[in-house]
């Protein structure tokens, strides 16, 4: 496991992840094996202004700019705004109702949406940590726990 | 002033009403409104020269195929993506299409049967294919997230709004108490319960912070708009209802479709960055200000919504609108009556074109017991930063 890999734990509910995403592209597909087959989330850094974006866009929405590096996010943030489903809006998810997501801001800066795992009352500026969740068909995708002391 | 805007007028308005389960198609909505529409104004379908339409298939019916089923020969047509924030784009299309003669009469046409679909968010829904194209979905929907339909980007944006400004949950009630005693003034209306405050706070929350009394009602609708130039309105039955100017869509990096600008939901800058108030497009080409409109209509999807169309066109400053809105200001009798029709809370969601014949209702004094006193101005404006201003 890379330094930069975060715990992945088998998702509770049911279902394919990919049923639920767009289509990879030749975009995107580094940004999803990261998380599949290393663990890692990965941010796009444009070298030109140096800004951290995701979700993975070809072109840096700040300066136009194309030219990118991979760069693995930390994983920590802080909850930027969260919301709780207390109706199933999707099958995979009807075992877990209710259940939280949130939006984060990550220390890189980009927010990103994920489940909140283990936050029984969210908290707008509470720090969380990324904790990756594998699903049926072998997609990992990202959620949001409580960050532990010092992160 | 915007030459075009000043020289354009709707000539008639129709609907086939609102129901939650019609039992009617989509395209037979459309001849029920289409039909009461050139009633209204005294044409004939032949006259018909243009046509416009929001929502296609499989929720409504294609431009092309409505053309070709009510026997409309137009030289003129379009069609927007099917959501509900393109009812102002259509009006301002008809506008310029007629201020360039295009076309001498356009029909501007929403037809769609929402009751046949399943529930927001599941597979068989049609937005569902939204959520997974390029990109994401327009709301934010994040299906892995579990962040699914619009709701979720609505009450993503609600709960940062409430948590920066210290908004009261009791306090958002007042929007859907004031459209639902529009609402029992409005027969076509398919919410007419009488609702209090206990009611609404009792409301289950759908995606928290927003519980049902905060969501619009899905409906099966028709509405037709015909719009021609005001010098030929003049000669038609009804009292034209002219188009005084107006603004388009918002979009870019700092605009996210269900947020004020500046909220920072989503990958959006948590700076605003837009003109304010009156200093938009809308009031600065009209000479007009947020003071002198008699009464307003918006985008109400979803309640916030409401609270956002008022600070951003400037009736009240960024944060105070659920202050702003107690004590009945939003109400027929109040300040500025808002959704008088009772809005997509309580008339039925029809993405606008209620509020749009309630506008002409309005200005031609025939909204009966919702009248707003001595209407001479009335304002079509969204969340997404469109808006209308019509007079009489």
């Amino acid at each position: 496991m890379a330094v930069d890999a975060h715990t992945v734990s088998e998702f509770p509910g049911t279902g394919a992840a990919s049923d639920l995403m767009p289509s990879r592209t030749d975009d995107t597909e580094a940004f999803y094996s990261a998380l599949d087959n290393d663990g890692r989330l990965l941010l796009q850094l444009c070298r030109a202004c140096n800004r951290h974006r995701t979700p993975t866009v070809p072109v840096c929405p700040h300066c136009g700019a194309r030219e990118f590096t991979w760069t693995a996010a930390a994983g920590t943030g802080r909850l930027y705004s969260w919301v709780r489903y207390h109706r199933p809006y999707l099958s995979p998810f009807a075992s877990l109702t209710p259940y939280s997501v949130g939006l984060v801001e990550l220390a890189e800066g980009p927010r990103m949406f994920g489940r909140l795992v283990g936050i029984p009352s969210p908290v707008i500026g509470m720090r969380v940590r990324t904790v990756l969740e594998r699903w049926s068909d072998g997609v990992v995708v990202p959620a949001f726990g409580a960050a532990e002391e010092g992160e | 002033m915007n030459r075009a805007s000043t020289t354009v007028s709707v000539a008639g308005v129709g609907t086939a009403g609102f129901a939650r389960h019609s039992g009617v198609s989509a395209i037979a909505l459309a001849d029920i409104a289409l039909t009461e529409a050139l009633d209204d104004c005294g044409l004939s379908r032949a006259s018909v020269d243009g046509l416009l339409v929001h929502i296609g298939s499989p929720r409504g019916a294609d431009y092309d195929t409505l053309a070709r089923m009510l026997g409309l020969y137009v030289g003129f047509a379009g069609q927007t993506w099917a959501h509900g924030r393109f009812t102002g784009t259509i009006i301002q299309h008809a506008v310029l299409a007629l201020a360039h003669g295009l076309a001498e009469y356009v029909v501007c046409l929403a037809t769609f049967r929402n009751s046949v679909w399943g529930r927001h968010g599941t597979t068989g829904f049609p937005d569902f294919a939204e959520a997974i194209r390029e990109g994401g979905g327009p709301h934010a929907e994040t299906l892995p997230a579990g962040l699914a339909a619009p709701i979720g980007g609505a009450a993503m944006a609600a709960q940062r709004y409430m948590h920066v400004y210290g908004v009261d949950a009791a306090k958002l009630g007042a929007v859907a108490l004031a459209q639902r005693r529009a609402a029992l003034q409005n027969p076509l209306a398919v919410m007419r319960e009488p609702l209090d405050l206990a009611t609404y706070l009792r409301s289950p929350f759908v995606v928290e912070p927003l519980r049902r009394l905060d969501c619009s009602v899905p409906v099966d609708t028709a509405v037709a708009v015909v719009l021609t130039r005001a010098d030929r309105a003049r000669d038609m039955p009804r009292p034209p209802v002219d188009v005084l100017g107006f603004q388009g869509l918002s979009a870019g990096p700092d605009e996210f479709v269900f947020g004020p600008p500046g909220l920072g939901v989503h990958q959006v800058s948590a700076v605003n960055r837009r003109p304010e108030g009156a200093a938009q497009a809308v009031f600065r080409t009209t000479g007009l200000t947020p003071a002198d409109i008699d009464t307003l209509h918006c985008y109400d999807g979803f309640s916030p919504q409401v609270l956002w169309t008022l600070e951003r066109f400037g009736f009240c400053p960024a944060g105070e609108s659920a202050d702003w809105v107690q004590g009945g200001r939003i109400e027929i009798d109040g300040e500025l009556p808002v959704n008088t029709s009772g809005g997509h809370l309580s008339e039925g969601h029809s993405n606008g074109w209620g509020q749009t014949i309630e506008i002409v209702r309005q200005l031609r004094g025939e909204a009966g017991p919702r009248q707003v006193n001595d209407c001479q101005t009335a304002m079509w404006a969204t969340t997404f930063g469109d808006a209308i201003i019509y007079g009489r």
